[in-house]
Parts: structure tokens; sequence; C-alpha cells
């Protein structure tokens, strides 16, 4: 047998979840593995570490749970109700319901329409809505309820100019909640070619987080484009300098590297907490070139 | 002491403080583990709200297939699935950032600091610290079995029908977030050579 193997049984054996025949096997490895019997000795020593802090939770926390239960139970009907028994859609139509809300509000109701009231599952059929992209948060039917989460949604078709409260909504969604990165690198491509002083805060916000957390780096790299033209602020410094230091891709770093030291070329105060992530980066750029660059802003700011 | 069966056919009947004592008699272990499976106080007392309204509305229909506790549990492990789903969806909110317009600008990690310190003068020393941040590294799932398994003392067989998957996925699991563990608490293990 593999020694990998004995490996994964040792955490199984300080638990007592071995079979007696694994287990004696194990202990006939054990003689003969000075390896295995060390790894042995630091689970032991990590059980008992671990056994040492077993801290419950603290009673104010127990408290106030207990007395907000409480205030829930007050609020519903009596066990003994309960125990009519509900038809098969009365039981479901709560948790979708909420989902429904929840998700035709947020598709809709927030972006272009007033904000809509929990609908039944044939209302929206009635009204056309689509459902798509189910899943089951809770398929687990022991204690009576599912919960699904699913999108319903309606296609809606919208020529309007740039600044129109409408159009920016949708940007702003599609920049931070699309699951198609193409239609994202649209959106961001879209708000480049728009003059600067229309982008508003919420579209400046969404850009910054695009750059920092989008997964597809075809996006980040779109939007650092366009941060790296905006009107420098603190929190667009902020941003490139999270790209510096975090960004798995070199070529952002090199772009958000070139867009800093335009910076301090220009003259253009780098704050503290700027300068400390810079000092970062140079110690832990592991790429010369940017670790280069990085040292050169570094000593040409402090230089200033 | 009257049994968990004898509660829970009293609760089954309409009986409040029947449910009330079964609620009591398990409920610090279901915060206990909500408070260290999402590691924030206010994502605990969610979880713990969220499993006992389950269970209330459940209760009538219980009929006793199972063990109460496994049965209880398995609700918990669901819903601290779907809070972490929940999570995810919040926009880009990690464990090191500030919680927010409504938060005091504290780190999550600090707020869990801050609430067990705060008056209900509960000392969190460092090793609770380190124990929380070793846990953190573990994935939702990975962190599930070992909470399960090691603070809870449920066997694998049965936590493997509360995450409804093979025993031996949970039994990797456990492997894996063990070696992660003790690689995260070395330094400490290696200081007290216990």
């Amino acid at each position: 047998m593999k020694h990998e193997r004995f490996r994964q049984w040792l955490s199984l054996s300080i638990y007592g979840e071995l079979s007696e025949d694994e287990q004696s096997r194990l202990s006939e490895h054990l003689e003969k593995c000075q390896t295995c019997r060390q790894e042995l000795t630091e689970l032991r020593r990590l059980q008992s570490l671990l056994d040492s802090n077993l801290a419950e939770p603290p009673p104010g926390l127990l408290a106030e749970a207990r007395a907000q239960l409480r205030g829930s139970l007050r609020a519903q009907r009596p066990p003994s109700r309960v125990l009519s028994l509900l038809p098969p859609l009365g039981r479901l139509q709560t948790p979708i319901a909420l989902a429904a809300s929840l998700l035709v509000g947020l598709l809709l109701g927030r972006w272009m329409l007033p904000s809509a009231a929990p609908e039944a599952p044939d209302d929206w059929l009635a009204r056309g809505l689509g459902l798509a992209n189910i899943q089951f948060l809770d398929a687990d039917p022991s204690d009576g309820e599912l919960e699904v989460r699913f999108d319903a949604v309606r296609t809606i078709q919208l020529r309007a100019a740039f600044s129109d409260p409408r159009i920016q909504a949708v940007l702003l969604g599609a920049l931070r909640a699309e699951g198609n990165p193409g239609t994202r690198i649209q959106a961001v491509a879209a708000v480049q070619e728009e003059a600067a002083p229309s982008r508003s805060e919420s579209l400046r916000g969404a850009l910054i987080e695009a750059v920092k957390f989008d997964e597809n780096a075809g996006v980040r790299k779109r939007a650092l484009s366009v941060l790296a033209e905006m009107p420098r602020r603190a929190d667009v410094q902020r941003a490139l300098i999270h790209v510096l230091v975090h960004d798995p891709n070199p070529g952002l770093r090199v772009a958000a590297i070139t867009a800093l030291e335009s910076d301090a070329v220009g003259e253009v105060s780098l704050d503290q907490e700027t300068l400390r992530q810079l000092e970062q980066s140079v110690s832990s750029e592991k790429n010369d070139f940017i670790r280069l660059r990085s040292k050169a802003l570094l000593e040409e700011v402090r230089f200033q | 002491m009257q049994s968990d069966e004898t509660l829970i056919l009293r609760a089954q009947r309409g009986d409040v403080e029947a449910f009330e004592q079964i609620v009591h008699r398990y409920d610090q272990r279901i915060l206990a583990l909500a408070l260290r499976y999402t590691q924030d106080p206010d994502e605990a007392k969610d979880v713990y709200q969220e499993v006992f309204m389950r269970v209330y509305r459940a209760l009538p229909r219980f009929q006793f297939r199972s063990q109460f506790a496994t049965w209880l549990h398995r609700i918990a492990v669901n819903v601290c699935f779907t809070q972490r789903r929940q999570l995810q969806r919040r926009s880009h909110l990690s464990l090191d950032e500030p919680r927010g317009a409504a938060g005091t600008g504290a780190s999550w990690g600090e707020m869990i600091l801050d609430e067990r310190t705060g008056e209900d003068r509960v000392l969190v020393d460092e090793l609770s610290s380190q124990i929380h941040d070793a846990l953190r590294e573990l994935s939702p799932t990975q962190r599930l079995v070992f909470i399960l398994r090691h603070y809870h003392d449920f066997k694998l067989r049965e936590i493997a029908a509360m995450l409804r998957c093979a025993e031996g996925t949970v039994k990797r699991h456990l492997f894996t977030a063990t070696r992660r563990m003790r690689r995260q608490l070395q330094t400490r293990l290696s200081e007290q050579g216990i």
C-alpha cells in the first residue's frame, strides 16, 4: 500500500474512524515508518492544542440569539396549527415568491421600474417572465421546505443617451453582475468611449471593483486602461497599486506601474498608504522588470 | 430530565414550553457550530435563528427516523451552506475588509474579537485567534467536516449523511482539513511542544 494512503489513515485513526483491520495495518506500518510516527505525534499535538481551547459562544451572544428566536416564535402560529397539512404548493410558494421578488426587484424594479411586490408564480407566467439559472440552495426536503434561486427575466430593448439613468443602471449592472465577460468588456468599452465628466461616481466605483476583483484578465485590463486615463484620485491610485501588488497577470502589473509612473512625473503626490504598498511591491515582486521599475518609482517619489 | 422524544412529542402537540426546552438543550452547540463556521457573531446569530425557525416549522413532521441531534445538525449544515452562498453574493466582501456603511470600520476578524471581548467577558486569547485564522483557511466544506468531527463528535458516516455525499469524500475532506490546520498552527505546535 502506498505511503500516502497510510498518511490519510493517520488523520482517521486519531478520530477512531478506522476499521479494526485498517488500524492493525496502520500499526504495522508505524513500526517501520519513522515519518508516519512523527506525523502521528504531531496530529495528537494538534488535537491537544484544539482541545485546550474549547471556548463556548459568549453567554451574551446566546442570550441575544434566544431573545430574537423568542420574538420570531411569538410572531408565528402555534405548532399545533402548523400540524395542519399545508398543500404542497403552499409550502413552496413562500420561498419561490421571495426569491422571485428579490430577482425581479433586482433585475427590473431596481434598475428601471418601480419596485415590484412579491408575485405569485402564475403572475410571472402571465407577464411573460422566463425562468433561468435555477439553483437549489436547499434541496433537502427533510425540514419540509426547499430554497431555490433563479432568474426571472424579461427581454427589454432600450436606446437612450449615455447619461440616461436607465442606461447608467444597465452599465452598472453589466459591470458588476453580468456573467459573460464579453459583455463586461463591452460595458467598460462603452464607459471608455464616453467623455470623462459624465462618468458617474457609481460607474467609477464599478470600474475600480472590476480592476481589483473581476476574475477575467481581459476585463481587468480594459477597466485599468479607463482608470489610467481618469483624473487621479486616491481611490483610483489605490486601485492601481492594488493591481501592482496583487494582480497575477504581469502585463496588468506593468500597466499599473506605468500609470503610477506618470503620476510621479506629473507631480501627483502618492499618499502614504500607496507608498507603503509600493514598498511591498518592491520587496515581494518576482518579476525583475516590474520590481526594478517599482524601485525606481519609489526612489523618484522619495527624491521629490 | 425528560427525554428528547418526550419533549418533541409534547412540542408536536403544540407545547411551546417543551419546544423551548428542546431548543435550550441543543442551541449552544448550534451557535458554537455557526460561530466556528461563519467566524462572525452576527452571521452566527442569523444561522441560529434560521435553523430553529426551520426546526419549528418542520418539527410537526419529524418522525424519529433519525436522532433528533442528527436531524437538527443536518438542518444546520444546510443553513450554513445557504448562508455562505448569500455571503458570497455580497459584493466583494472579505474577512479583512471594513463592514461597510453600517459597520464600524473594523475588519470582520476584529469584529469577532470585539464581540467576544466586550460585555460578554469572554477573553479571546491569541490561541483562539490562531485557531480562528486556521479554520478560515479551510474551504467551507472542509471547515464544516472538521468542526462536526472534531468539536461536535459526529461520526464520518453521519457527516456524510448530513452533507449528502459519500463517506470517502468526507474522509478526504477531514484529511485535507487536518493537514491544513496542522500547517497553519505549526508554529504554535512547535512553540508549545504539547
